[in-house]
């Protein structure tokens, strides 16, 4: 894939918010920064 | 302002086991992880095809994609240029991508900073349809989104988001006056005289 043509323009465009409508079938694989959040008691 | 959606191909190599039933761009050879969001990263180096100065690629303040580089994950805006290139090759699969972040866009497609795959397409071959079948569901499972018809996919990616796709531009008033003095009864009567011999 290639473009032969000059930019026209640059948009930011924010993180969607909404999930996608089709849910995952299996869980999603943990990243490394959820195993390593503190585990928090209740007082 | 909505997150883009644009069409673009992949290639899936059923014989190589670590790569297979995942998608991958068939130019940086990138692989997609499933069930994630893929961020574009300046691969740009001398030889890659496509590759424009990639000066920034180690400029940590700068992100992808660059508007003077030629990084960033591709997307065209319609779906006839992505059929196209499925014609060209046995194993490569198209679809529908989310694309969000910094997005820089050109009058066919648009290069982005973030972007998951949001369906496939089933091939319109019967031949390629029978034989990529079980491939096609070993993706669409692995990445957990449907594999659709080729005409439902833009009704069902215009869920998620919206074209980008810029408008054509008018032709300048420069050669607009042209065509006018082109076509202007004066001129004709000259070309008709000088055809003449006047």
């Amino acid at each position: 894939m290639g473009f032969t043509s000059k930019p026209v323009r640059v948009i930011e465009v924010p993180e969607p918010a909404s999930e996608p409508l089709v849910a995952p079938e299996r869980e999603p694989q943990r990243t490394e920064r959820e195993e390593e959040a503190p585990v928090t008691t209740p007082a | 302002m909505n997150p883009a959606v644009g069409y673009r191909f992949w290639r899936v190599d059923p014989d190589d086991a670590w790569t297979r039933g995942r998608l991958q761009s068939p130019v940086a050879e990138t692989l997609w992880p499933p069930l994630e969001t893929l961020e574009a990263e300046c691969q740009t180096r001398p030889g890659l095809r496509l590759a424009r100065a990639g000066l920034h690629r180690h400029d940590e303040l700068r992100i992808s994609p660059e508007p003077t580089c030629s990084c960033g994950i591709y997307a065209y805006h319609d779906i006839a240029p992505m059929t196209r290139a499925l014609r060209e090759e046995p194993f490569m699969f198209g679809g529908a991508v989310l694309c969000w972040g910094r997005i820089v866009i050109h009058p066919e497609g648009m290069r982005a900073q973030h972007a998951r795959p949001l369906a496939l397409c089933r091939p319109e071959s019967p031949g390629v349809q029978f034989r990529t079948a079980a491939l096609l569901a070993e993706v669409t499972r692995e990445y957990a989104i449907p594999l659709l018809e080729l005409r439902d996919l833009a009704a069902y990616a215009s869920e998620f988001g919206a074209s980008y796709k810029p408008e054509p531009a008018a032709p300048s008033r420069r050669g607009l006056d042209r065509v006018k003095d082109a076509l202007s009864w004066r001129q004709m009567a000259r070309r008709i005289g000088k055809a003449f011999g006047g």
